[in-house]
């Protein structure tokens, strides 16, 4: 399922959106979801407290509450998003160039034409497919697989590791050690925050010298012992955690 | 019948073995060491096996230096240069003060394969002249770095140890019983013991006042200085919104053909300057001000680049804030003042609760690192980096110090909540 956000404060050019996406979708075999917001606050409110994401957003740049750049901005660097593919729509045939900064996907002159959204919607799902990573996990005989993005944390329940994602406190469990999936995580946003849970950074939404919360409100103690650790991952490898979310 | 010699002789050795290891300690990182521990041990009963079956000092002397001198030693952790250097230092300052305290006394025997019964006495002076030793290795360690020995220091390691030594010798005079001059020498030699320790913590802690009112001398000024700073920048910023009224004003006299008036407007604002530029115009007055105004003292060739993103309240003190800006600012400023075409790069961001600050900045001078990886000047001056790391400490967080061919880095985390 392919999240997808339409944020225009015209109604009409955000309804026209959303209609076309579900129809591109239907033909190309794309299971998706799209919500519609009427500026950046009312989708800021919905990242920040209402335990979503979105893989695509389209997003108008001039809006009276909370315009896109300043969206874009708190995306990227204040949510650190760079999983999230932005596509701005403008009606100014002329965007600036300081959007740029905010790596955008693609984008949109309005009033916007299938024949443009089209190739611009379905190379933004190739490439959020190209650059999932997925955590395989056995259970008898059978393999499992869960995108990394979902996951909030591992944990340890007995000789068993849980792991829990945004939508399901306890989504599965499979029989293991949290410190071989630590290894095979290692390069993707994934650190030790006690020695029994392994947080994914990509969905903290805040850190402290003693918790961690997860965009769905879930905290979790973080360990004094670990605090080191966080400290020089945060701090060398910001920008490969940055990376290694997407 | 207690045996007063044997006794002695233990607690000597025990104090001898003690004052070695705080000699290794000093030269080599101080940390537990069970082997090096348990060599001592060894040696420590090797040593009263010796004094006890043998009854020669010479192989006493030989046990006593030699073991911690050739093997112990190699034991610690360091360069081999620094062992050799240690282990030449430790026998030769044993050997010296054993013979020199001997002849001093005019209690050495003769022969030195046998102990006499005055060696007592010798075990005691020994002892507390290696006290004296120890003492003297430590503080004048870092003379060099221009370290400076305390008054609390200097009574320490003179007054102490030779008023007992005098005592002793005094007492050495007079016709005390063997037995009474022996308790006196142990209990001497425990206050001795006993102080070496009360001394090094009230040392230490004086040390620590010392420097924690200069810190706090520093801060205060600083704080004090960037306050003066604020006004300024607000001054500024109060200038720059209400300018359009000023056109204003001044249009209209011009239109009314008001000259008088004119003249009179424009002096009365003309002692504000507004050659002040903004380079940072976040949601936090005290990060605008700080950065601000030291930027705004970099000549005109210096490329600046400030990316400030603070979206959420700060809960840092305003205090702290400005100390650790306020150092890395002056530093980078320092760095730059004599440079042509350098460059500065700040950025301020707050993500996920965490407070991310990156200094980058051109420099010439030579920069050392001490042992904590911490950057010092030739001089050996921390560039305010104690305040630093204590005030990211203070946050949990923590900080880094880099540098490449041109490039000096300061990168900075800090936690926005200590508890939530």
């Amino acid at each position: 399922m392919i999240k997808i956000a339409v944020c225009d404060d015209e109604n009409k050019i955000a309804n026209e959106l959303e209609e076309m996406l579900y129809e591109i979708a239907k033909e190309h075999l794309l299971k998706i979801s799209v919500d519609v917001f009427f500026d950046g606050q009312e989708l800021y409110d919905e990242l920040l407290n209402e335990n979503n994401y979105f893989d695509i957003i389209f997003l108008d740049i001039l809006m009276k509450q909370m315009n896109g750049t300043e969206f874009s901005d708190i995306l990227r660097y204040e949510m650190d998003d760079e999983h999230t593919k932005i596509v701005f729509i403008s009606w100014e045939k002329d965007f600036s160039f300081e959007l740029h900064k905010f790596r955008p996907h693609d984008f949109i002159v309005k009033p916007v034409k299938r024949n443009i959204l089209q190739p611009t919607f379905l190379r933004a799902t190739k490439l959020l497919e190209r650059s999932s990573t997925y955590f395989k996990y056995q259970k008898q005989y059978e393999t499992y697989k869960i995108d990394t993005k979902l996951i909030t944390h591992f944990s340890i329940s007995g000789r068993k590791v849980v792991i829990h994602t945004l939508e399901k406190e306890n989504y599965d469990e499979f029989t293991g050690k949290i410190l071989d999936v630590e290894e095979e995580l290692r390069n993707l946003s994934f650190f030790f925050i006690h020695k029994s849970y392994l947080a994914n950074y990509f969905n903290v939404k805040i850190l402290s010298t003693k918790k961690a919360i997860f965009k769905n409100d879930f905290s979790l103690p973080v360990s004094k012992s670990h605090r080191d650790e966080i400290n020089r991952i945060l701090l060398y490898d910001k920008d490969i955690k940055r990376e290694g979310s997407e | 019948m207690i045996n007063w010699n044997m006794i002695i002789y233990l607690l000597y050795n025990f104090i001898s073995i003690f004052y070695i290891k705080c000699i290794f300690n000093i030269f080599f990182k101080s940390s537990y060491n069970l082997l090096t521990n348990f060599l001592f041990f060894l040696m420590f009963l090797l040593n009263g096996f010796i004094y006890l079956y043998f009854k020669i000092p010479a192989l006493s002397l030989v046990s006593s230096i030699l073991i911690p001198s050739m093997i112990i030693v190699f034991m610690y952790k360091g360069a081999l240069l620094n062992k050799l250097a240690t282990s030449i230092l430790t026998m030769f300052s044993f050997v010296v003060l054993e013979t020199v305290l001997g002849f001093a006394l005019s209690n050495m025997n003769k022969n030195i394969f046998l102990y006499s019964k005055t060696t007592n006495t010798n075990f005691i002076f020994n002892a507390i002249t290696f006290m004296v030793l120890v003492k003297l290795l430590s503080r004048f360690k870092n003379i060099k770095y221009a370290e400076k020995v305390s008054l609390v220091d200097w009574f320490s390691i003179l007054v102490i140890p030779f008023s007992s030594l005098l005592i002793i010798l005094i007492l050495l005079t007079t016709n005390i019983s063997n037995e009474k001059f022996i308790i006196i020498n142990i209990v001497v030699l425990f206050l001795n013991f006993i102080s070496f320790f009360i001394f090094d913590r009230i040392s230490l802690y004086y040390n620590d006042s010392l420097l924690n009112e200069v810190l706090n001398a520093k801060n205060r000024m600083s704080v004090n200085q960037i306050k003066n700073m604020s006004e300024k920048i607000e001054e500024y910023r109060i200038f720059a919104h209400d300018v359009d009224k000023h056109y204003i004003s001044i249009k209209n006299y011009a239109e009314n053909e008001l000259n008088n008036e004119i003249v009179n407007y424009i002096s009365n604002i003309s002692n504000i300057t507004f050659s002040n530029e903004i380079y940072c115009s976040s949601n936090n007055i005290t990060i605008n001000s700080i950065v601000n105004y030291y930027l705004n003292r970099l000549n005109d060739s210096i490329r600046i680049s400030c990316t400030i993103r603070l979206r959420s309240i700060l809960q840092i003190e305003e205090y702290d804030l400005t100390i650790m800006l306020g150092n890395l600012l002056e530093n980078a400023i320092n760095s730059l003042e004599h440079l042509e075409n350098g460059i500065l790069n700040i950025e301020i961001e707050l993500r996920k609760g965490v407070l991310f600050i990156s200094l980058v900045n051109t420099y010439k001078e030579t920069v050392f690192f001490d042992r904590n990886k911490f950057p010092i000047n030739k001089n050996r001056k921390s560039y305010g980096t104690k305040n630093i790391k204590r005030i990211t400490e203070k946050y949990g967080g923590t900080v880094a110090f880099e540098i490449s061919s041109d490039l000096f880095s300061a990168h900075i985390i800090l936690y926005n909540m200590k508890e939530i």
